[in-house]
């Protein structure tokens, strides 16, 4: 009955805008007539609207509750009624974590794509970020959040925040930048000819432009996310243990108690908060995004129209109009006009340069002197820091080598779930991208599948496999492959599917074979696409090592050799002096992998399979 | 009265480049140069055309002028004064529109408005006026995407034109468009910027069309390749409105089409 009246809304909707566009005086939002529909409409938005405002009131109240006499809680209740209330929890910490993440993905890309000598450091400093898995920044500050919130739940919830936060910002900051490099030049001459001022440019060109990515990438962040749940939400670092009330530490717990039934209705819970976000906020916010970047014929999302054909909407858009109206004038007035100087960096100007420059840093701030400096810094402290590890009590040159040899064994097994993946996973990309119909139908579906965490079945998974004789030496590779297995795939489906209908027309004038389509057309085209998603995997990969070469706590645990299970295994302990050592170690091969493979493969792909 | 205008406008100088020289480096530590040793004036009430072989830096040349480059040698000068950054006389036309693609038309030629601190109002009437003036009337709330490429072109010069600029730069304004569309809009354009009460003052367009300069153009520069450089000058004489059938607009085309042959 609902879907009926709201489908029929769509096309009253679709008929006024219609109207809009062919009638000459165009009616405002203010003389828009009463009708059912669009009352019926305000009802929906206002009564889903109170209700999800009621949930996450209920949730946040137990966020900032005080901590009980008896301290942090190590487990929570495993009453399967208890889920719908643990499941907002997760989904509240999730939410804060992406609105954290878009704040910090804006402010980080427009600071690289602004100022070449911040670049030159935020870059590299974002790959290793990237390569230090979620357990490592937990370690390392759940003190600090723990010491800021005193007596309240609020710095455990604060530190899972955070581990959240770390899986999903550095790739949104990277997407943010990566857009406005690519902004066309036509446009940023438009903004300063114009002389737009740096706040109007902020938002009238770079966040329009480079929103659309961001969402994409936000969406699949968020998978990556949902994949360390466990681990964010069952603080076990530091010899600690804090369980804080979610889907993840639900099926942690479950999992430890030998419940598999109830590990898979944490799972089937996970499944119904996925599909609910993806109606609630990703159908409506990539609809938008789309119709932001001009294209007609995107997706559709019904909340999206709903949302639109209320009188909610217009009321929004009214009250964003009159704010947005101050802050241009305000915050235009203090930050100057784009391409020049405003009055506080000229000020700060004249006091440097009353300031005597010393030789040094004359000499090293031409900009290939600044990088060199950067480069023997970097090397003098990561040698200083192999050598002051080894020369650490309870650690010698002998552990520093262990450390490098399960190093090795890991890079083994990413790299090999590397090239499955790529075997696997470009022919369908490719078949998917290349038809038109499998695509519509595909990717979406796709999408939600990658969104699952499959970390939550892992106990599951790991039992099976021990019945069919597969050790964890083995299985480790499944377990990291189905986490980081989907960038291969989307990137690969994206370039497909962009491959220019002249190209495919040619193989079929040219009547070629498979193998000369697939070697001439196919694969050149999506070789780029696949450097990037392979990257993508492997980092991945790296990450999850940490939770795919170490399953379960307790009793139940089974791990395997390996620098995940090894940094794991150090930072529950909360042996820092290894947590660092296997950390570092991770960060060195990560970095070292993009610096020697994958970089020299992504300008291979750029000079030699770019499709313009 | 035409004569006294004319005569007054010439002693004018409203933009003067000197000696401007634009090298790139070429990235493996090189030098490229686009520009060499140009100095031109802009007087006040002229059409200035650029035109000459692609890579003879005539975009890069009209880019100085707007000062969006800001040149490696050489000065540029905007009523006597030094630029800094964007010239802020000046409207810009671009070869795509470059219009954005989230905003209404109505927004989009809002967009310089908004920059100078015009408030809503304002704003809302002098954009709705200079869209109704290219002919767009009734487009207000279209976007981009709904547009015919003339018509996203006529956006782009409705957003130049509302700011009453004292120079319009126009770079290729009319190549993406096609042949009809291209002569019709050129026709219009030639038509405002040969009127009496026409806004702008000055206009520097770079242009691929012979028969385009000759039309519109006072004054047309040829400009050689390897490194860009001004390789003659031409002034156009013919009373407007211009016709391309009449024996000396042809006679001066020729001219114009030998020149480019040997630069």
């Amino acid at each position: 009955m609902i879907r009926v009246a709201t489908l029929s809304l769509i096309r009253v909707q679709a008929v006024s805008r219609f109207e809009a566009l062919t009638s000459r005086p165009v009616r405002g939002d203010a003389q828009r007539s009463f009708t059912a529909r669009s009352l019926a409409a305000d009802a929906l938005v206002l009564g889903l609207g109170t209700l999800t405002v009621l949930i996450l009131m209920r949730a946040v109240a137990g966020a900032v509750a005080p901590i009980a006499p008896a301290g942090v809680p190590a487990r929570i209740s495993l009453d399967p009624a208890l889920l719908p209330l643990y499941a907002a929890r997760s989904v509240l910490r999730m939410l804060v974590a992406l609105a954290c993440s878009f704040v910090f993905a804006l402010a980080y890309g427009l600071a690289c794509a602004r100022s070449r000598r911040l670049c030159s450091i935020l870059l590299p400093l974002l790959d290793v970020l990237q390569s230090v898995p979620v357990l490592g920044f937990l370690s390392a500050t759940v003190t600090v959040w723990l010491a800021l919130f005193p007596g309240s739940m609020l710095g455990v919830e604060a530190a899972s925040i955070f581990a959240i936060f770390t899986s999903q910002a550095w790739n949104m900051a990277l997407s943010f930048y990566q857009s406005l490099a690519g902004e066309p030049a036509e446009l940023d001459e438009m903004a300063r000819s114009f002389r737009l001022t740096r706040w109007q440019r902020f938002w009238t060109l770079d966040v329009p432009f480079g929103l659309q990515q961001l969402i994409w990438n936000a969406m699949m962040s968020m998978g990556g996310a949902w994949f360390f749940l466990s681990a964010s939400e069952f603080i076990s670092v530091n010899g600690r243990t804090m369980a804080l009330p979610g889907i993840g530490s639900f099926a942690a717990l479950a999992a430890e108690a030998g419940r598999m039934d109830l590990v898979g209705l944490s799972a089937l819970a996970m499944c119904a908060v996925i599909l609910a976000l993806d109606i609630l906020l990703w159908r409506p916010l990539t609809a938008w995004s789309e119709r932001l970047q001009g294209s007609s014929d995107g997706r559709r999302s019904l909340v999206l129209e709903v949302l639109r054909s209320s009188s909610v909407a217009g009321a929004m858009r009214r009250a964003m109009r009159v704010l947005a109206e101050l802050l241009n004038r305000v915050m235009g007035r203090l930050l100057g006009r784009t391409g020049i100087c405003p009055w506080w960096e000229l000020r700060v100007r004249a006091l440097a340069g009353r300031v005597a420059v010393p030789r040094v840093v004359r000499a090293i701030r031409g900009r290939t002197g600044l990088d060199r400096a950067l480069g023997i810094l970097a090397a003098i402290a990561l040698g200083s820091a192999c050598v002051m590890l080894a020369s650490h009590a309870g650690f010698g040159y002998r552990e520093l080598g262990d450390v490098l040899g399960l190093g090795a064994v890991t890079f083994a097994r990413v790299a090999v779930v590397t090239a499955l993946c790529s075997l696997i996973w470009v022919p369908v990309g490719v078949k998917i991208g290349m038809n038109a119909r499998l695509m519509r139908v595909a990717q979406p579906l796709v999408q939600l599948v990658a969104s699952f965490p499959v970390s939550l079945l892992f106990p599951w998974l790991v039992l099976a496999m021990a019945r069919a004789g597969i050790g964890l030496g083995m299985g480790s590779l499944l377990l990291m492959a189905l986490g980081s297995q989907w960038y291969i795939l989307f990137n690969v489906i994206a370039a497909a599917s962009a491959v220019p209908a002249e190209l495919r027309e040619l193989a079929d004038i040219m009547r070629m074979s498979a193998g000369q389509r697939w070697r001439q057309v196919y694969l050149p085209a999506v070789a780029g696409a696949w450097v990037s998603g392979a990257l993508a995997t492997a980092g991945g990969a790296w990450n999850a090592s940490v939770v795919a070469e170490v399953v379960g706590t307790g009793a139940n645990a089974v791990s395997t050799l390996g620098l995940g299970s090894y940094i794991a295994a150090a930072t529950t302990t909360g042996d820092a002096v290894h947590a660092a050592a296997g950390i570092a170690v991770m960060c060195a091969l990560v970095v070292l992998t993009n610096v020697l493979v994958w970089k020299p493969l992504q300008n291979l792909a750029a000079r030699r399979f770019a499709l313009n | 009265m035409k004569m006294l205008k004319k005569s007054v406008a010439e002693t004018a100088t409203l933009l003067s480049a000197h000696n401007v020289e634009v090298t790139y480096g070429d990235g493996r530590g090189g030098k490229k140069t686009i520009l060499h040793d140009v100095s031109l004036d802009v007087r006040d009430g002229e059409v200035v055309a650029l035109v000459g072989a692609s890579g003879a830096g005539k975009s890069t040349l009209l880019r100085v002028l707007a000062g969006l480059v800001e040149p490696s040698a050489g000065s540029v000068l905007y009523r006597g004064r030094q630029l800094t950054g964007a010239n802020p006389g000046a409207g810009f036309v671009f070869q795509s529109a470059a219009l954005l693609p989230w905003l209404t038309v109505q927004k989009n030629v809002e967009v310089g408005l908004e920059a100078r601190g015009i408030g809503a109002q304002a704003r809302a009437e002098f954009a709705r006026e200079a869209i109704a003036s290219m002919g767009l009337a009734g487009y207000e709330d279209s976007y981009p995407r709904d547009l015919s490429g003339g018509q996203r072109q006529r956006v782009g010069i409705a957003r130049a034109l509302v700011l009453h600029p004292d120079m319009l730069f126009m770079d290729e304004p009319f190549s993406a468009l096609d042949a009809p569309t291209a002569e019709r809009l050129r026709r219009e354009v030639a038509g405002l910027l040969g009127s009496e009460d026409r806004i702008v003052r000055s206009v520097v367009i770079v242009t691929h069309g012979i028969e385009e300069a000759v039309e519109m153009a006072d004054r047309v520069i040829v400009m050689g390749a390897n490194p860009g450089h001004i390789f003659h000058e031409l002034p156009i004489d013919l009373p407007r409105p211009r016709d391309a059938r009449d024996p000396a607009f042809q006679e001066t085309a020729d001219a114009l089409r030998a020149l480019l042959g040997e630069a």
